[in-house]
């Protein structure tokens, strides 16, 4: 066969795999072909429904010595020189942007128990589910960044609540067509964290 | 239509180059001053726990040296293609180190790297200019690249007409709603309207759709193109995702030949940095 054919076939063959693949496959297959060859895209989709936040509540000696919003944190970062918004980004993706797969497990695993009579497995998935775990380490993590960034602060203690919070349609306020919005408005996880002296 | 897959496509590979080089080369600095933080084992539990990464992570200051190194030569036009398989390898390390800042750009710019470290990318805006050896491998790259690009816009598409918000015309005030700034964004009055969010929302399901066959037809193809960058440029602006919206921009290029490249860049120009005597 002519080289050039040769080659023309094989081109064929690979782009006729990957729109199939990307069109037609089930969520396995592709999970398989995902590394090698693109398997789709869904872009500009709305990733979620909610909007997240955690509180620090940082004790020393069981007196609270300074309590802040991670959204007002981030959003502060966002106000320095545009030069510097990429580390605001990087301080946003860390220890806010995982906080929708947090959620999303306590969803599921409540709906599960409502839906499907399965015990509510959220807190067991949060300290053995590795992308859980992960996610909750880098809430932790945020603790000691911030008493690194503001040595003024002594803690010795704190305390850390994540809270999620539906988004309301302006123009169709009573549409709850969602399990987000049946689980509602509400601290969905809390944990602490103590310092080294 | 014919024309659209006959015609030479010899300039924008070389554009592309330096261009994407400069993104990955802005970016990879911007990221420098967060490197004591992201790659710190200690307060970034979200990087990945292979060996090998472990080695990087350890001299990042080093990696992030080298790839910069890297994006030079490969925006000067040195080394040929393996200096685009080079950034290719590095991009990929790259993805693997910040996996939490990842884009869907990021994902679309492996492939489109992939394909490009085949495409004839030195013959135009290089220290030494190199044409390339192997012309149908070249020509398959560039077409990879536009394939890719066509499925990017049909699979987002198909899946957009799938999406339960997507179908009910609420997915672009949930987008727009999820970036801080939105409530004082010149959006926000229009994304908060019925009429406005939904009229949005299906003009995307509907521009998405009829990207392929707009760009494939000579007599519509700029004006798709200018439309795709205009809703880019919206988003880089209200959603702050710079380099995922300059990286899809880039590829567009791809989509033009080279006449119409040539009617595009002033007479000089083109005498000067695309002109055929090597």
């Amino acid at each position: 066969m002519n080289p050039k054919r040769l080659l023309f076939t094989l081109f064929l063959l690979y782009w006729v795999v990957v729109y199939g693949v990307t069109f037609f496959a089930g969520k396995n297959l592709k999970s398989q072909f995902r590394e090698s060859i693109p398997t789709g895209y869904r872009m500009f989709a709305p990733v979620t429904n909610t909007q997240y936040d955690a509180v620090y509540r940082f004790y020393l000696k069981n007196e609270t010595v300074k309590e802040i919003k991670l959204s007002d944190y981030i959003n502060a970062q966002y106000d320095k020189p545009i030069y510097l918004h990429k580390n605001a980004y990087v301080k946003d993706k860390l220890f806010q942007g995982s906080l929708k797969v947090l959620d999303f497990r306590y969803q599921k695993s409540l709906y599960d128990e409502l839906y499907k009579n399965k015990e509510n497995d959220f807190e067991t998935q949060t300290i053995q589910n590795p992308e859980l775990s992960k996610i909750i380490t880098n809430l932790k993590n945020f603790a000691q960044y911030y008493l690194n960034e503001n040595p003024g602060i002594k803690a010795d203690s704190v305390v850390i609540s994540v809270s999620r919070n539906p988004f309301i349609l302006p123009f169709a306020p009573e549409y709850k067509d969602d399990f987000t919005h049946k689980v509602g408005k509400k601290i969905f996880y809390t944990t602490f964290q103590k310092f080294n002296p | 239509m014919k024309e659209f897959w006959t015609a030479e496509r010899k300039i924008y590979p070389s554009v592309f180059r330096v261009l994407i080089g400069l993104v990955l080369l802005v970016d990879l600095i911007s990221i420098y001053p967060s490197s004591e933080l992201l790659f710190n084992p200690e307060l970034n539990a979200l990087l990945p726990d292979s060996e090998f990464i472990g080695i990087l992570i350890k001299h990042s200051s080093v990696f992030l040296l080298t790839y910069g190194l890297v994006l030079i030569a490969f925006m000067l036009g040195t080394g040929r293609n393996f200096t685009s398989f080079l950034v290719f390898c590095f991009h990929l390390l790259m993805m693997q180190l910040t996996h939490a800042l990842l884009t869907w750009g990021d994902i679309i710019l492996k492939f489109s790297l992939l394909y490009f470290v085949f495409a004839d990318s030195f013959r135009y805006l290089s220290l030494q200019k190199y044409p390339s050896k192997f012309e149908s491998i070249a020509k398959l790259a560039v077409w990879s690249i536009i394939l890719h690009i066509f499925l990017i816009y049909l699979n987002n598409a198909y899946f957009k007409i799938t999406d339960k918000d997507w179908q009910q015309g609420i997915a672009v005030y949930y987008s727009f709603s999820q970036y801080p700034g939105f409530h004082e964004s010149l959006w926000h009055p229009a994304i908060s309207n019925e009429f406005w969010t939904k009229t949005l929302n299906y003009f995307i399901i509907f521009q998405q759709l009829t990207f392929v066959p707009l760009v494939i037809w000579k007599k519509t193809r700029i004006g798709a193109i200018l439309l795709s960058c205009f809703i880019h440029l919206t988003m880089l602006y209200e959603f702050g995702l710079w380099k995922f919206e300059i990286i899809v921009m880039l590829h567009y290029g791809f989509l033009l030949n080279d006449k119409e490249w040539r009617k595009i860049f002033p007479t000089p120009m083109n005498k000067k940095w695309f002109s055929d005597s090597i």
